[in-house]
């Protein structure tokens, strides 16, 4: 044991109370045995002396101008940097917000105005009409609103509200239309008179012929039925997947018949 | 008027946070200001952030590169700094960290030997202690300055770096360790075995100029 003390342990320890680390008890022990062991205690003064000679006399030289200069340099830039990151978050985040606000904008008008063009026909047909105006229009021909644009069915027992009425074609024949809402579900209803289409229609029908309504065609997944009229035929189109198309197709059958 | 947030009053909320005053990126006067608070502490440290510097790679001209670069990194991240800690142990970690994996690889690189094929008689034996005088180690009172600083350079990096920031710039084992990503005791015996190294280099260039 005593050829080999201190073992290399034992001198790392010894180095270590030089920059007083340890635990308080082991150093205490440490410091008695250093007062008894000449070899640690050498070794301790050794370890000291070499630790002082390095603090004190290790040159420090003198920081080269360069050094701060290049590093304002490179500070400057690091500055622009955070005047330019936050002002791209600000940039980016208006972004974002303009182009929410425009799809909440867009997703309210298709929301609110949804009637204004329910199905792609209604917009040929409006052109259409232009062309081949039809007699009992003649106040749209002058550009004022017909008396027709009253809606001629009230759909509200069965949870239609009118929604919007325009020119269209149905079956080639142009008309004006008038359109319901479900108010309950995504239901539309499309209703119009045409001059002749009963004629049309019952060439289409064999089972029943003009007198009573029945699907008369249809288009963009619109099914369009027809029934005899005051003024011709009424053509009645339902698309809500036709769990109410018969239903109103027989109120306005009703409403119809009632007026009349 | 103290605001309680669950039975807490609004100036206590500092402290339990441990005074974290963490600041995010600034513009304008604000950026100006923190320019000035980080150079104002960076500046007192200057000497000794080159030095250190010049420790660990060798040469002026790495150190330079270096505490540069370790300045500019602990500039940008200086919003990360918590007010009331330790500056210099934090700038000394950039500075470390950014040798260790910048300079580290481009400088000229260290042998890197395992601690165990260390030459056998490297450390002091009994016999040797037992035989040594209490005078011989005076002949570090008349080291010249240009000695230590070439055995410090000299030295191995794994025990040059332990031995200049503890020697050096005092810094704890802790704080080494730390740094250094080591266990405690890896950093105990690194500055044991650098202090061993160094005395005998520093011996040698004595014995050369007959001092001992």
């Amino acid at each position: 044991m005593a050829k080999t003390h201190p073992d290399e342990r034992c001198q790392e320890r010894v180095s270590a109370l030089v920059d007083g680390e340890g635990w308080a008890w082991g150093k205490w022990v440490l410091r008695m045995h250093l007062e008894r062991c000449p070899a640690c205690r050498m070794l301790y003064e050794r370890m000291a002396a070499i630790k002082r000679v390095v603090r004190e006399r290790a040159p420090r030289p003198e920081v080269p101008a360069a050094l701060w200069e290049g590093a304002a340099g490179r500070f400057g830039q690091q500055r622009r940097a955070w005047v330019v990151l936050p002002m791209m978050a600000v940039w980016r985040t208006s972004a974002l917000g303009i182009i929410g606000v425009l799809t909440i904008f867009a997703g309210s008008w298709a929301a609110l105005w949804p009637t204004r063009a329910p199905h792609s026909w209604l917009d040929a047909a409006q052109a259409h009409y232009a062309v081949h105006r039809t007699s009992g229009h003649s106040e749209l021909a002058q550009g004022k609103a017909p008396q027709s644009m009253a809606f001629p069915v009230d759909l509200s027992k069965f949870g239609l509200e009118p929604a919007s009425a325009g020119p269209c074609t149905i079956g080639g024949l142009p008309t004006y239309c008038y359109v319901y809402r479900s108010s309950s579900e995504d239901c539309w209803a499309v209703i119009s008179r045409v001059s002749g289409l009963c004629e049309r229609v019952a060439g289409l029908c064999p089972r029943c012929g003009s007198s009573c309504g029945h699907l008369a065609g249809s288009a963009e997944g619109v099914r369009i039925y027809a029934w005899p009229g005051d003024s011709g035929c009424v053509c009645l189109s339902v698309h809500c997947g036709n769990k109410k198309g018969p239903a109103v197709a027989r109120a306005v059958a009703e409403a119809l018949a009632a007026k009349r | 008027m103290a605001v309680c947030v669950a039975g807490i009053s609004a100036p206590a909320w500092p402290r339990l946070l441990g005074n974290r005053t963490m600041r995010g990126p600034v513009r304008g006067e604000a950026a100006e200001q923190r320019t000035e608070e980080f150079e104002g502490l960076a500046r007192r440290y200057e000497r000794e952030l080159y030095a250190t510097a010049l420790y660990f790679t060798g040469n002026p001209a790495d150190a330079e590169d270096l505490a540069q670069e370790a300045l500019v990194r602990a500039f940008a991240s200086f919003h990360q700094f918590r007010q009331g800690t330790n500056f210099k142990a934090w700038l000394w970690r950039i500075l470390t960290n950014t040798y260790i994996n910048q300079y580290r690889k481009q400088s000229r690189a260290p042998a890197t030997m395992p601690l165990d094929d260390v030459t056998p008689g490297a450390e002091l034996t009994a016999v040797e202690l037992a035989a040594a005088k209490p005078t011989e180690a005076n002949y570090l009172d008349n080291v010249l300055d240009e000695e230590v600083r070439e055995a410090l350079i000299e030295l191995r990096e794994e025990f040059r770096i332990v031995v200049i920031l503890a020697d050096m710039q005092d810094m704890s084992y802790n704080e080494i360790a730390s740094m250094l990503s080591i266990p405690v005791g890896t950093v105990r015996s690194r500055l044991f075995r650098g202090r061993q190294r160094l005395m005998k280099m520093l011996r040698e260039y004595a014995r050369k100029r007959g001092l001992a």
